[in-house]
């Protein structure tokens, strides 16, 4: 059978096969464009994102759904037995997985971001002065504005800002999506993937829960918080950060395929 | 030279260091059914699953129409008919949309004898899978399997969960799929009347031994069970490895025993200086002689 057809098929297949999952997926990415406010209290709380547990989320019931649950031919979306037991190629089946994960999965920050065009900027709370110095040097045009009552200046305004933290959440969710194909596959093999898998998750969904102690941290000590760190330097090296993501996508896909193909069930 | 379609040669595999199949070895004719009895963790689900292509050999090989089935592709599938034990198609998946996948899928897609099946079992193509009942699923599962009009089919417990009627009908549409194709078949299963209707050979599994391999007639004709008593010297202690199995009572000893072994009833009786009377046996009388620790 033609290769093309058999991927289309598959994809096809497995898009069909749990429709639950696409209401699932509006519903979450819905609130993201309820906000209407661009002015933000902390640039950390706007790094962050609660949605990322929804990767691990679709990432197991789309790639390992035998994993994550005793019976998968109940919930899970892309049957591994079912489907591997047809006239398929393992690669293809592969293939086909991982379109339709990384296609719910980027669907939320992809449509974040361009919701963002009609929104660019952003007004964002930065009261320690070397935290303001340093927006205010690398994001141009950035300005401080003075707040009318207490005469003090505790925003920047940063133009094009929204756009840049909805694409830094985007590579946040294409960084995070790779880790757990490359960890589901190592951990696929052990006796207690289950038990480690749902470890994880918890520890995933306690870290999304404490991001916002870790900016009151950095702003207690008066420091750069580590995120805000990384999203300086995702903005000042924007080029080279995407090739290298795109790179370690291509490698990790690579790597994920040979591994699956060779892989038991 | 014409390979059997399904071979299997001194086969072993393991779970967690624990051996579940151990130097198996047994080949599939082509054109016949091979009825694959064990009880419930001998080993049956994991050889078809090796069959199939899931899982590997630790040791050994398995070869399907020539192939090693773990790395054969969509080309070589095509030919590879496969029904799980267990319900393996989600759930929210309607039967339409299992069947429409195969018959994208596979060229050889019979959609007649999909229909005609659909319509023999009373299932509907608007159903979900949650919706169907075991039994349900299980013959949406089998139409999977058959339909594409495989050289090869792997049925694993194909009539489980099925009520009497559905069950004929299932075993009456593998003998006319035989007769149709020449399919060659496996079915697991330990419904013994199952395998007595349709099978030609019958391999019994136990703890991971094959312990027979040969046609249900030979099988029947060659396996008796002996009963020794009235000793003169008192109950023997000495082992016969020959035996399937071996009670001892208080004054008599049973062994099960194939007529064309080297230690006969006769030379035992002369040795043991006792009489003994011989049994012929059912096929249920010999599984479970055969199964039994």
């Amino acid at each position: 059978m033609n290769k093309t057809k058999q991927f289309w098929t598959l994809v096809k297949f497995q898009f069909l096969a749990n429709p639950a999952i696409w209401f699932m997926a509006a519903a979450l990415i819905t609130p993201n464009f309820v906000t209407s406010s661009m002015k933000y209290t902390s640039l950390d709380l706007l790094l962050g994102t609660s949605n990322l547990f929804l990767v691990f989320i679709f990432g197991m019931w789309m790639l390992f759904p035998e994993a994550m649950q005793r019976n998968p031919a109940a919930t899970g979306l892309s049957p591994t037995e079912f489907l591997l037991t047809r006239a398929v190629d393992r690669c293809m089946l592969n293939r086909a997985r991982v379109v339709v994960f990384y296609v719910l999965l980027l669907i939320i920050p992809i449509g974040m971001w361009i919701y963002s065009f009609g929104h660019p900027d952003v007004q964002v709370f930065a009261f320690k002065k070397n935290e303001q110095e340093l927006i205010l040097s690398r994001f141009p045009g950035s300005a401080l504005i003075v707040n009318e009552k207490t005469r003090m200046a505790d925003f920047v305004s940063i133009p094009g800002g929204n756009s840049l933290i909805k694409l830094w959440i985007l590579s946040a969710y294409l960084l995070f999506a790779l880790s757990l194909q490359v960890l589901a596959l190592l951990v696929q093999g052990l006796k207690h993937r289950s038990m480690i898998l749902w470890t994880l998750y918890i520890v995933i969904l306690m870290s999304m829960m404490g991001m916002p102690f870790l900016g009151i941290l950095a702003n207690a000590t008066n420091q750069i918080s580590g995120m805000e760190s990384m999203f300086l330097i995702f903005t000042a090296h924007q080029t080279i950060w995407w090739l290298a993501v795109l790179a370690g996508f291509v490698l990790c896909q690579i790597w994920c395929e040979r591994r699956f193909v060779n892989m038991e069930q | 030279m014409n390979e059997s379609p399904i071979l299997v040669q001194n086969v072993s595999r393991s779970y967690d260091k624990k051996p579940v199949i151990k130097n198996l070895s047994f080949s599939v004719e082509s054109g016949s059914i091979y009825g694959f009895l064990g009880r419930n963790g001998s080993g049956k689900t994991t050889t078809l699953r090796m069959l199939v292509g899931l899982i590997k050999p630790h040791a050994g090989t398995v070869r399907i129409m020539g192939n090693d089935p773990f790395f054969i592709g969509a080309e070589e599938r095509q030919w590879l008919g496969y029904m799980s034990e267990k319900a393996t198609i989600p759930g929210t998946t309607r039967v339409g949309s299992a069947l429409k996948l195969g018959r994208d899928l596979y060229p050889t897609w019979d959609p007649a004898l999909a229909d005609a099946l659909l319509a023999k079992y009373d299932l509907s193509l608007k159903k979900r899978f949650s919706t169907l009942s075991q039994g349900q699923q299980r013959l949406v599962g089998f139409i999977m399997a058959i339909a594409p009009r495989p050289k090869v089919l792997l049925l694993d417990e194909p009539a489980a969960n099925l009520d009497v009627v559905a069950r004929r009908e299932i075993l009456d549409d593998i003998l006319e799929l035989i007769r149709d194709c020449g399919c060659t078949v496996i079915f697991s299963t330990h419904i013994l009347s199952d395998v007595e209707r349709v099978a030609d050979q019958i391999g019994v599994l136990a703890q991971g031994n094959l312990r027979v391999s040969e046609s249900l007639d030979s099988l029947k004709d060659s396996i008796r069970q002996v009963r020794f008593f009235g000793f003169q010297n008192g109950i023997p202690k000495d082992d016969i490895p020959e035996s399937f199995r071996t009670v001892r009572g208080r004054d008599d000893v049973t062994l099960t025993l194939r007529t064309s072994s080297l230690t006969t009833p006769e030379t035992l009786a002369q040795r043991w200086a006792c009489q003994h009377e011989t049994r012929a046996l059912s096929l249920e009388d010999i599984f479970i002689e055969l199964s039994r620790n």
